[in-house]
């Protein structure tokens, strides 16, 4: 809490509210099996890839009760929605599932075997690691918006959702705290570092989305403002991940942190009512990033 | 001449470090011994910058010193995800473009087209070494820097290390493999409760050997037989 600020989470959770309780309303209209299944998601998801379970084996001879207990207290927020509507059912299938999900005794470890990456990138990305270690990450995901974009460039909102998710793929790449030394590499002061980042995202991303856009003209001339008020939504995704990024850096550490704070301002600018909020806090942000960076960056 | 001047590190109202002195001069390696939690990272980090003292100085040839000035290699060596041994290097190249990175490969026969992810804690640690000696500073700290390696490696760094030793670099060197520190160093602080306990010449490392056992629990035994 200290590291996002305790009164900013309080605010943004309060905002956050109206938004997150519109899309939990439009899913309990949809189905009462779409609450079902995301607790069940959740509860599997969470079991699969758990790392604890070798530490728990150590310590308590069978720690299912254990699991049972944690995945009831996880799932029991969509227990209390889906009996408001009697839903017995689904819930019976939750609380089944909390029982046998426990005793599903294998985990999953995600890990390639590849020793080298599989493909490299021109010398333009050398100074950009988060993009050459996210491009490796996501790139079937945005191969395939991007086939698909040019395929379906036709339609109308095409385009604009790929554009999109291509724009959200890419803030993903700034999860990750870099080595200190690396930052040093770029020889520049705090706000040219950030600024640079920004703008070497921005013109990369522009360039490499400009034959969609052009595509995109093309059928959709006419619509052309709503292209305007795609690219300044989606240019401030990138902004506000570097400048979060860097408020919240340390060398060599995960920045999971930033990620509930970014994840809500995205939603924010989704929105029409809440599109300031992203606007009036990232100078906020950006301040601090500039003085957490001054600690790493003397030149 | 590096010169600390009583150097007092609290975090929040844990006292880490209390008033450290000390002076490194050139073509010195310095040894800096202590057990786990006296504070040597701490003292590390503080000496390069990114951990805040409260009070005190660090002066470089009597100008307070820039991290520009260190190179630092720090216990746990972290690199970013997905990215190549030469992508890593790569960053470096960009202030030391005449480093020959080619050349130092052939000491350490690191797989550079590999992901960093693959390699082996030694092999990390010689990347990141070669990483740091590319900066070529008048400063290099280096922090438990046999860590993980094998033995061959762990000779090249020594003689690495005489090397940079003679061309006047100032060397800080933690360990806790005395061996290796009592065979390079020409002086071994001791440092302990966030305070120098203790300085030893080269030719008083037996005594320093001497209290670092004398140190450990006498009813080990009886807490082995015990189990």
């Amino acid at each position: 809490m200290t590291e996002i600020g305790a009164g900013y989470v309080v605010i943004l959770l309060i905002l956050s509210i109206p938004l997150l309780g519109g899309i939990a309303q439009k899913l309990w209209m949809e189905s009462i099996y779409i609450p079902m299944g995301v607790a069940l998601f959740i509860m599997i998801n969470t079991h699969l890839f758990r790392k604890d379970k070798a530490f728990l084996k150590l310590i308590i001879k069978k720690p299912y009760a254990i699991y049972c207990v944690e995945y009831a207290l996880i799932v029991l927020p969509f227990i209390l929605l889906l009996l408001a509507r009697n839903a017995w059912l689904p819930i019976g299938v939750l609380l089944g599932a909390c029982i046998l999900i426990p005793f599903m005794g294998f985990t999953i470890e995600l890990k390639s075997t590849r020793t080298r990456p599989l493909f490299s990138l021109p010398k333009y990305f050398n100074k950009a690691y988060d993009w050459i270690a996210g491009l490796r990450k996501n790139w079937f995901y945005l191969i395939v918006l991007y086939l698909l974009g040019l395929i379906f460039c036709q339609r109308t909102e095409v385009i604009p959702v790929v554009l999109f998710l291509m724009s959200l793929t890419t803030t993903s790449f700034y999860q990750d705290g870099e080595p200190s030394t690396f930052l040093e590499s770029f020889h520049l002061k705090a706000s040219a570092f950030i600024n640079y980042k920004i703008k070497w995202h921005l013109i990369t991303f522009w360039v490499l989305s400009a034959p969609l856009v052009l595509l995109w003209f093309i059928f959709n001339a006419q619509y052309w403002y709503i292209f305007l008020i795609l690219f300044v939504v989606i240019s401030i995704f990138p902004i506000l991940a570097i400048v979060l990024k860097y408020y919240s850096y340390e060398p060599g550490i995960p920045l999971t942190s930033q990620n509930v704070t970014l994840g809500i301002m995205v939603a924010f600018l989704c929105f029409p009512f809440t599109q300031p909020v992203p606007l009036i806090m990232l100078p906020v942000y950006y301040k601090k990033a500039i003085t957490n960076l001054k600690n790493y960056l003397h030149a | 001449m590096l010169k600390i001047n009583n150097l007092h590190l609290a975090y929040k109202e844990n006292k880490v470090l209390k008033g450290i002195s000390l002076d490194f001069k050139p073509n010195q390696l310095i040894g800096i011994v202590g057990l786990n939690g006296a504070g040597k990272t701490s003292f590390l980090n503080a000496i390069y910058g990114v951990a805040h003292f409260q009070e005190g100085s660090v002066e470089l040839n009597e100008s307070p010193v820039l991290s520009t000035q260190i190179a630092f290699l720090e216990t746990k060596n972290y690199f970013y995800p997905r990215i190549t041994g030469k992508e890593y290097l790569q960053l470096f190249k960009i202030g030391q473009p005449n480093f020959d990175f080619d050349a130092w490969n052939e000491v350490f026969g690191l797989p550079l087209d590999h992901l960093i992810s693959t390699y082996s804690t030694g092999m990390k640690k010689k990347l990141a070494f070669m990483g740091i000696l590319s900066l070529n500073r008048p400063v290099l700290i280096l922090d438990e820097p046999f860590n993980g390696l094998d033995l061959e490696t762990n000779e090249t760094i020594k003689r690495i290390l005489f090397l940079l030793k003679d061309k006047n670099k100032i060397l800080l060197i933690t360990s806790h493999i005395m061996e290796t520190l009592t065979s390079i160093c020409d002086q071994i602080h001791y440092l302990n409760d966030g305070k120098i306990e203790a300085s030893f010449k080269e030719t008083e490392f037996d005594q320093l050997e001497d209290l670092l056992k004398g140190r450990q629990k006498e009813n080990l035994k009886s807490l082995v037989d015990d189990l």
